[in-house]
């Protein structure tokens, strides 16, 4: 039991991650003026 | 549009994923998990936990960040606005005020417990702790919180002033960036004390126990409590604690993305990351090593204390591996559950500030300013008044049963009301993965029952915890006259804490409908 769930949580947590890393994107408003907001 | 444009946003999506994983991984992970794993069945406990995961979990998460990216291209930034676009009913809004409220009244007393954290770093390294017997490390805790002194306040303010300051400096240039750096610093730290954990040998280092023991301890199933309904509702709780859903910060969050941004493959690598930290590390490092040194009775004793495990015996622990390695391991321990806190308290203040930056124009430094002072205002009753209960009240109200409140009532919004045709296209517009399409059922049936069934199945204790009918029985059984006294102090302060939960809910309502009255007044925005 130990095994089982401490490798599945692992797997799709490193999976997931890796196709964060790889889908590309920058997934973020473009907004220029975000630092002179003060 | 707004009073005045927003102009936030994530930097990078690995930013966003780390942020939103930051806002989920909390104190919980590390503290909470092992010690109801272990009340509730050891290893058959992942059963119903992974259950409640893939049918409320994620299913929330889902709703959580459609919500918030439907909002942000509407310009709306926190909840009352937000569920005031998905729905025709003019009450929306006011639910929506619950989304404002559970992140300042948890950040009041969330607060001071990170600031346990920043405190046991400094003590670790100046070693506090060394010479001290297991007993002298227990009352050191248990002195400090029943009765705070000028250190506790000073760290207090200290960890308040570090999360406005960060909350000032705005997403991506604060918040985005603490959980660049804190993420991945959690997880080294976690994966060192879980290698220190594991790796522990009976005999050695004054352990009457191998890590092992406790690792298995944990995990042993026990198959025959599996059925029992406490264990389902101790495993739904924990998935709500753990994943932050039902708060209003996931919305918020993932209002300043794009509109056809990805929301499926972010929210899966979120809530598994979360997973992955809860249940690979949280479980690889308390429990083996506390079983290690106390052995397994002498952990069971102590699994009941929510926060007790990490405070009061960690530090004696660690003495044990000798100067420096238990000064790193000291460091390591407390400093991981700093990042862990900071990440979390952050993601409370964007709610407020969203709504302050929207509705009323404020700048961000304002906002974070405000954010700070109502946190201040409110925490100080849950620092002065501890051992009178206020902690644990508002720990209750605003911890446990407004996020369950919360979440059933914007499910239902968002599966019948928003529509379940309009909200499958949410979630999967711009998605970056194939979602199943059995989440389509889920989220319109299971989910909205399943939260039905836990608020259904919480009434009683509520009823219970309003008419105050513990703490009644214990002023009518007791016969010490300080105790009496003690307990009818406790009682006033119980009361007197609802009624400032009460007062800060009806504040920011009234605040929600002062922002209405403003938008009705502005012919491009609509008020209804």
């Amino acid at each position: 039991m130990a095994l089982a769930s401490n490798l599945f949580m692992t797997a799709f947590a490193v999976y997931y991650f890796r196709k964060v890393l790889t889908a590309g994107g920058t997934n973020a408003k473009q907004a220029p003026g975000d630092k002179d907001d003060e | 549009m707004n009073q005045r444009q927003n102009k936030e946003s994530w930097q990078s999506r690995t930013g966003l994923v780390l942020a939103m994983a930051g806002n989920a991984v909390g104190l919980g992970n590390f503290l909470r998990f092992p010690a109801k794993a272990i009340e509730n069945g050891g290893g058959s406990f992942i059963i119903p936990y992974l259950v409640c995961f893939l049918l409320i979990g994620l299913p929330m998460l889902f709703v959580e960040w459609s919500m918030g990216r439907f909002g942000g291209s509407r310009g709306d930034h926190s909840t009352p606005f937000i569920l005031n676009s998905m729905g025709k009913w003019p009450l929306w809004k006011y639910i929506g005020v619950f989304g404002i409220f559970t992140n300042i009244a948890v950040a009041a007393y969330y607060c001071y417990i990170e600031s346990w954290t920043l405190s046991y770093v400094y003590h670790s390294l100046a070693g506090t702790f060394q010479g001290q017997s297991a007993g002298q490390v227990q009352d050191f805790f248990n002195r400090n919180t029943q009765d705070p002194g000028w250190p506790n306040y000073f760290f207090w303010i200290i960890c308040l002033a570090l999360n406005t300051w960060i909350l000032s400096r705005g997403l991506s240039g604060g918040v985005e960036k603490v959980a660049k750096i804190g993420m991945p610093l959690l997880i080294l730290f976690g994966i060192f004390l879980a290698v220190q954990g594991l790796t522990l040998t009976a005999g050695s280092k004054g352990a009457v126990n191998d890590g092992l023991t406790g690792f298995e301890k944990l995990w042993t199933p026990d198959f025959s409590s599996i059925w029992q309904p406490g264990i389902w509702l101790a495993a739904a709780g924990q998935i709500f604690f753990t994943l932050s859903v039902g708060m209003g910060s996931i919305q918020c969050y993932a209002s300043y993305m794009k509109p056809d941004d990805d929301i499926a493959l972010n929210a899966m690598s979120a809530g598994w990351m979360n997973g992955f930290v809860e249940v690979v590390l949280g479980g690889a490092i308390v429990i083996p090593i506390a079983v290690g040194y106390l052995g397994i009775e002498g952990v069971m004793d102590l699994a009941g204390s929510k926060w007790g495990l990490g405070f009061q015996t960690m530090p004696y622990l660690f003495q044990q591996w000798g100067a420096w390695l238990g000064v790193f391991a000291g460091c390591a321990w407390f400093g991981l559950l700093f990042f862990a806190g900071i990440t979390s308290s952050l993601a409370m203040g964007t709610p407020c500030m969203g709504f302050l930056q929207d509705e009323f124009g404020w700048r961000r430094s304002r906002a974070a300013l405000a954010f700070g002072l109502a946190v201040f205002a409110l925490g100080a009753p849950t620092v002065i008044w501890y051992e009178y209960g206020v902690f644990d009240e508002f720990d209750y109200w605003a911890g446990d049963v407004s996020l369950v409140v919360f979440a059933l009532l914007e499910t239902i919004l968002f599966a019948w009301v928003f529509g379940m045709k309009k909200g499958w296209a949410e979630i999967t517009r711009g998605a970056d993965i194939r979602v199943h399409p059995a989440f389509r059922f889920i989220i319109q049936y299971v989910t909205p029952l399943m939260l039905l069934i836990i608020l259904l199945g919480s009434i009683g204790s509520w009823v219970d915890k309003i008419g105050n009918s513990a703490l009644k029985a214990q002023i009518a059984g007791a016969t010490d006259p300080k105790t009496i006294i003690f307990l009818e102090e406790t009682l006033l302060f119980t009361n007197i804490s609802r009624i400032g939960l009460l007062c800060l809910f009806a504040g920011i309502a009234f605040m929600v409908y002062v922002a209405h009255r403003k938008r009705l007044g502005q012919p491009d925005r609509s008020g209804t």
